[in-house]
């Protein structure tokens, strides 16, 4: 059992009734729950699989898994060009550096819930400053219904993902880039190599486990938020902009059908399973 | 790169072309949410765009204290948070301390299933820890925050303080223990007060990760008074054709906790936010 164990389970004690009590028996207990027939507040009753049958049967579905795709895959790709932007352009010597950084990161610190309706009264289809502004440039000669517009509203979604996720980026690739020696690019420089061969021989590969970790964990984060898709659309118009949290929220609370909204969270969890994987082995790497 | 700033036509291009775009990009949202919050209701709704609060109002304001339960949901706001943080920068320590100090099988495993449950997002777990919290009779109740929240600022505590743990030199407990100190009392006389700094961060970020969260917050309190700032800020649509200025209103104060947390705490967590694992 090894020398401590003792004391160190002791120590461990509240930590693992948490792990176990709040987190391991709640994730099981929603498998047991996705197999029935659980109205809330109603005793349940087994059904199998029909919940997942039902729902990977359903055409709303589908559309579900395109849009957390598309949130998942375009938001951080475009958090991850921003961010590695803006943290070259702020690793430069310039003026007011300092003052640059801490007002981008602004929209990191402040609450998703109030990022996620400052977007939804700028982008109002009646009172909305967008259109106001558009309109009195010149640009547009009618009003958008940017988030009622079934083409439109999921990338409203992503614009608001992005605005408030680069900071999260930029900031960490700064660290990354504080890492990288100096000397490296000087020695490059001797040899007459130039700023983009530095940056893809040098900068590049020396940031290469920040921007693996990042992104893998801004993946999972981004997908499985809620707060952006229940502010901006609630889903809408129709399911044209619902997420899988979205989904899970709308059977679970809003239908009262705990068993089908389990059946919705379980069958996504494969693919933050994956993501989680590749994660945990890099973190743990990077600790020894 | 290095070398004095040059002021030429393909650095404008490359930096401040791109800078000045992104600043306006992010502050812009920033500058609406506070013209909103001090403009009139008259000027808001009116079909002529004003892009400054004229005249500069704190009616919004007023309203928010007098007509809703901003200021009850702020109490329970910093109720939650407070104790959810104070209750997991505990466990975490010790549990940080017998995975860092102490010899014994499993703690690795224990190791590697904080992360793992750190990462199990609440789109997954809200479900069942509803169903779960209805049984035990705390759904609608504040409290029932506290549990919620634990899932998520225990294994973040845990895991930024083994990180900052394993970077102390254990020495200096050794040589407290040759002295006949106790592990325990190592912990307590040596080690923690080394790991001030990453304490406090670590209490800083699981404050603002609590104050900040949503979909607990809504699912498991329904009653306006006893919901928190997130969830309540939320049910301002709907109830009021007119609520956009209160709204702000509420949503900058509501804001001023963790934006202050974090430029207090930035020079000590560049790069140290993600599980404290981000190291080049």
């Amino acid at each position: 059992m090894g020398r401590d164990w003792a004391l160190g389970y002791l120590l461990l004690l509240p930590a693992i009734a948490v792990l176990v009590g709040l987190i391991a028996y709640p994730f099981l207990y929603s498998i047991f729950l996705s197999l029935q027939n659980k109205p809330i507040g109603e005793p349940g009753t087994f059904v199998g699989f029909k919940n997942f049958l039902t729902l990977w049967r359903s055409s709303v579905f589908l559309l579900v898994i395109r849009n957390t795709l598309i949130v998942m895959i375009v938001g951080v790709g475009l958090k991850f060009l921003a961010g590695l932007m803006l943290a070259l352009i702020l690793n430069e010597r310039i003026r007011f550096r300092e003052l640059w950084r801490a007002l981008l990161f602004v929209p990191w610190t402040i609450p998703i819930v109030v990022s996620g309706f400052s977007w939804r009264w700028i982008l109002d289809d009646m009172n909305g400053v967008l259109n106001m502004l558009l309109n009195q440039l010149g640009i547009i000669d009618h009003y958008v219904t940017w988030l009622g517009d079934p083409q439109l509203a999921i990338w409203m979604v992503v614009a608001a993902v992005l605005w408030e996720g680069t900071p999260f980026y930029t900031m960490n690739f700064l660290a990354g880039l504080a890492a990288i020696p100096g000397e490296l690019y000087e020695a490059a420089r001797i040899d007459g190599a130039s700023s983009i061969q530095c940056f893809f021989h040098i900068t590049l590969p020396g940031l290469s486990n920040v921007i693996i970790i990042t992104t893998l964990l801004s993946a999972i984060w981004t997908a499985t938020e809620l707060q952006w898709v229940f502010v901006l659309t609630k889903g809408g118009p129709g399911h044209a902009s619902e997420t899988f949290p979205m989904m899970a929220y709308l059977q679970a609370i809003g239908a009262k059908a705990l068993g089908m909204g389990a059946a919705v969270a379980l069958s996504f969890f494969p693919l933050f399973l994956i993501i989680i994987f590749f994660l945990t082995r890099r973190l743990l790497q990077s600790e020894e | 790169m290095r070398g004095k700033p040059k002021f030429n036509l393909v650095r404008a291009f490359l930096i401040v072309l791109p800078l000045a775009v992104m600043l306006f990009w992010t502050l812009g949202p920033i500058y609406w949410i506070l013209v909103t919050a001090f403009t009139t209701n008259d000027k808001l709704y009116s079909p002529v765009l004003n892009l400054f609060p004229n005249p500069i109002t704190l009616s919004q304001f007023r309203e928010l204290f007098w007509d809703s339960p901003f200021l009850r949901q702020l109490r329970n706001s910093f109720y939650v948070s407070t104790i959810t943080t104070v209750v997991s920068a505990v466990v975490g320590c010790m549990a940080a301390y017998a995975i860092t100090r102490l010899r014994f099988r499993g703690r690795q495993l224990i190791a590697r299933f904080l992360i793992w449950s750190y990462l199990v997002p609440a789109s997954v777990l809200f479900i069942p820890l509803f169903s779960v919290v209805q049984r035990l009779g705390l759904v609608g109740s504040t409290n029932s925050l506290l549990l919620a929240y634990l899932t998520f600022t225990v294994p973040f505590c845990t895991w930024l303080l083994i990180g900052y743990f394993k970077t102390l030199p254990v020495e200096l407990e050794e040589a407290a223990m040759v002295d006949g100190c106790s592990h325990v009392g190592a912990l307590w006389h040596i080690t923690l007060p080394l790991a001030a700094p990453a304490l406090v961060v670590t209490t800083l970020f699981s404050f603002t990760l609590s104050w900040n969260e949503f979909l607990y917050a809504i699912v498991l309190v329904t009653n306006p008074v006893d919901q928190t700032v997130t969830a309540g800020i939320a049910t301002f649509v709907g109830e009021d054709v007119y609520f956009w200025g209160k709204m702000f209103a509420g949503a900058i104060l509501m804001s001023l906790p963790p934006v202050i947390l974090y430029f207090v705490s930035q020079r000590w967590v560049v790069g140290g936010l993600t599980l404290g694992g981000v190291k080049a």
